[in-house]
């Protein structure tokens, strides 16, 4: 089994930049293809769903040039720095085209959305995996409002075959527990579409954080989408994107957390670039429960840095920030009296089942836990047990134990390979600003 | 009736007790028939029809046969995976366990079989690749994630699964087990 060592860590200083977020990766590549003008794309995430949309893109005859970071010179292969030349106007994808996708999901379902507007019949498929897992209710809404979607496979699963073209605009209604890529993609695409359009949401919209972020981008490339509440969504058609001229990929918040609660128990300053007070990431509230617990925090449009010592514990609902909620449990190990995070029952639907695994590594270095159904108490050591700490597959466990570090023991990670998903070089960045 | 398939018997019962007819609907398609579907006069609002079908979960006889699959991948299918997809002709059927959602992959009628042995070769050699232990899919999770549950082919072990990784981790002793603790979830149309 794999294993990491990391040594008693006495003081965390320096500067670390985040790659950009997967999901804000694909929206800005696709929002930059479609704008007027060219667009600057700095921070750009390299992965396969990325790819996926670059492939995608290239089919539709969209030019993306991408420059190496140091030289500022042209790059054959893809960085993190590319100038998208946009369409200006929809894509006009080759007729009879056919699109693979393979597992990405975040290329898929916008682009099933968009080229439901282009003239012209499409085949978008995906891999063995996206072929049993349905489509059908972002289907359906296209559907709704004018398209003609049929399926070549399984009833609801990709292959789909899309007639496009025939979507003008007009009103669909959805469960506000549709996923929100869904919902993402319509938001991205109707105001494309030559009329107005009009999404109605039955019951509790569930996840407005990242509908936000959505509509977030769509503004910074000038498209106009307003909503009540998060009940009714109105989209003027016949509008058009614009380029923002540079635009820059925030990173992704929850990882973050991390750099930042290692700032606040390591004395720092750490500045984290990559996301700054612009932010319109949930996740970002973090933030503010780190102040509450006495860390300095300042934040400028594309960087926040982070000092600290003295921490204390906090009782707080962390609802709305689930996942940076694991990163404030492990600081509790180094706060002055004990932290409860309350109404987390959502830690419980995540792959692991994070309430119980992080109640058991941090009882294995020391801290008195109690867990409820939606809550969490720690009550801080004396001193940090050394501990080897079990991962569960989960790539956020993995990364918040490396905070126990701070205290005076050996800490040991089994199979850190798990932050490999979102952040591959987690460790050797964290090293890089950690001093014995 | 064996355990895996009384198992998802019950949780087709109580899914069928939460509709208002005592059947499922799905969209009607001339080109994808099943001997699930119910003849139209059976349901209560003939006005639905002929977009919408009412199905109910029949059992296969004769049921599919596996063979072929396991004469390709040289190695025998574990029994609880042939038990689980030869039980009956159905849609999906959407449960839920404390961990999230799951929606149970069913088979529609011979073709959507034939399908999903593409899916699994391509699935198993991929594993093979990656130099691991075979596995075949039984059910996705939440529509935004990428996560699958599977069946460990040597153990029974039902795992929870992302494309190309290794398995996150374990999350029932055997699909029997998983099977009994899913409640149904609601069935009712997601777009209006």
């Amino acid at each position: 089994m794999d294993k990491l060592v990391i040594e008693p860590i006495n003081h965390f200083s320096g500067s670390v930049n985040l790659p950009g977020s997967k999901s804000l990766s694909n929206r800005a590549l696709l929002l930059a293809a479609l704008a007027e003008g060219e667009t600057h794309l700095e921070n750009l995430l390299l992965s396969e769903d990325t790819e996926r949309m670059l492939n995608a893109l290239s089919q539709f005859g969209i030019t993306i040039t991408f420059i190496n970071e140091l030289s500022g010179l042209k790059s054959d292969q893809p960085t993190t720095q590319c100038i998208v030349t946009g369409n200006g106007r929809l894509f006009t994808p080759p007729n009879e085209g056919h699109f693979s996708l393979g597992n990405a999901g975040t290329a898929i379902r916008p682009l099933t959305s968009i080229l439901s507007l282009c003239p012209g019949t499409f085949t978008i498929d995906g891999d063995q995996y996206m072929r049993e897992r349905p489509i059908a209710h972002l289907a359906e809404a296209l559907v709704k409002l004018g398209a003609r979607i049929s399926y070549l496979g399984k009833e609801g699963c990709p292959p789909i075959r899309v007639e496009g073209g025939k979507i003008t605009g007009g009103r669909v209604s959805v469960r506000g527990d549709i996923s929100s890529q869904y919902l993402t993609s319509l938001l991205m695409s109707l105001p494309l579409a030559p009329q107005d359009s009009e999404i109605s949401i039955i019951g509790d919209q569930v996840s407005k954080p990242y509908l936000d972020i959505t509509l977030d981008i769509m503004e910074k490339f000038g498209v106009h989408a307003t909503h009540s509440d998060y009940q009714q969504f109105k989209i003027a058609g016949g509008q058009q994107y614009q380029s923002p001229g540079k635009y820059l990929i925030e990173g992704d918040a929850s990882s973050a957390s991390y750099f930042y609660a290692a700032g606040a128990i390591g004395g720092g300053p750490v500045e984290v670039t990559g996301l700054g007070s612009e932010s319109v990431q949930g996740d970002i509230a973090f933030l503010d429960v780190i102040s509450a617990m006495g860390a300095e925090v300042k934040k400028t449009k594309h960087a926040v840095t982070v000092s600290g010592r003295k921490l204390k514990g906090v009782d707080m609902d962390l609802n709305h920030i689930p996942d940076a909620a694991m990163t404030i449990a492990a600081m509790a190990l180094f706060a002055e009296g004990p932290t409860r995070i309350r109404n987390i029952y959502n830690w419980r639907v995540k792959e692991t089942d994070r309430l119980h695994a992080m109640s058991t590594e941090l009882r294995k270095l020391g801290a008195t836990v109690e867990t409820g159904e939606d809550f969490i108490f720690i009550d801080p050591p004396a001193k940090i047990e050394p501990a080897t700490i079990d991962t569960y597959g989960d790539h956020r466990i993995a990364m918040c134990f490396s905070l126990a570090a701070f205290g005076e023991s050996n800490i040991t990670i089994n199979e850190p390979t798990v932050v490999a998903k979102t952040f591959p070089d987690y460790f050797e960045l964290f090293s890089k600003l950690a001093n014995p | 009736m064996g355990s895996i398939q009384l198992a998802l018997s019950e949780l087709v019962k109580n899914a069928l007790r939460l509709t208002e007819e005592g059947v499922f609907y799905a969209e009607y398609d001339p080109d994808w028939r099943s001997l699930c579907e119910l003849p139209a006069l059976e349901t209560k609002n003939p006005a639905q029809a002929p977009e919408l079908i009412a199905w109910r979960p029949v059992p296969q006889t004769p049921t599919v046969d596996f063979s072929g699959l396991e004469n390709a991948l040289e190695t025998s299918i574990h029994p609880d995976i042939v038990e689980y997809f030869s039980s009956f002709w159905s849609s999906t059927i959407e449960g839920k366990s404390i961990e999230g959602h799951a929606s149970l992959i069913q088979l529609w009628n011979q073709e959507d079989f034939d399908r999903l042995i593409e899916n699994f070769i391509g699935h198993a050699l991929a594993k093979r690749q990656l130099k691991e232990p075979l596995t075949l899919f039984i059910a996705t999770t939440e529509a935004d994630s990428e996560y699958f549950l599977s069946i460990d082919n040597a153990t029974g072990a039902v795992l929870l699964e992302e494309p190309g990784r290794p398995p996150l981790r374990q999350v029932e002793d055997n699909l029997e087990t998983f099977l009994r603790r899913l409640t149904p979830a609601a069935s009712q149309p997601a777009v209006f």
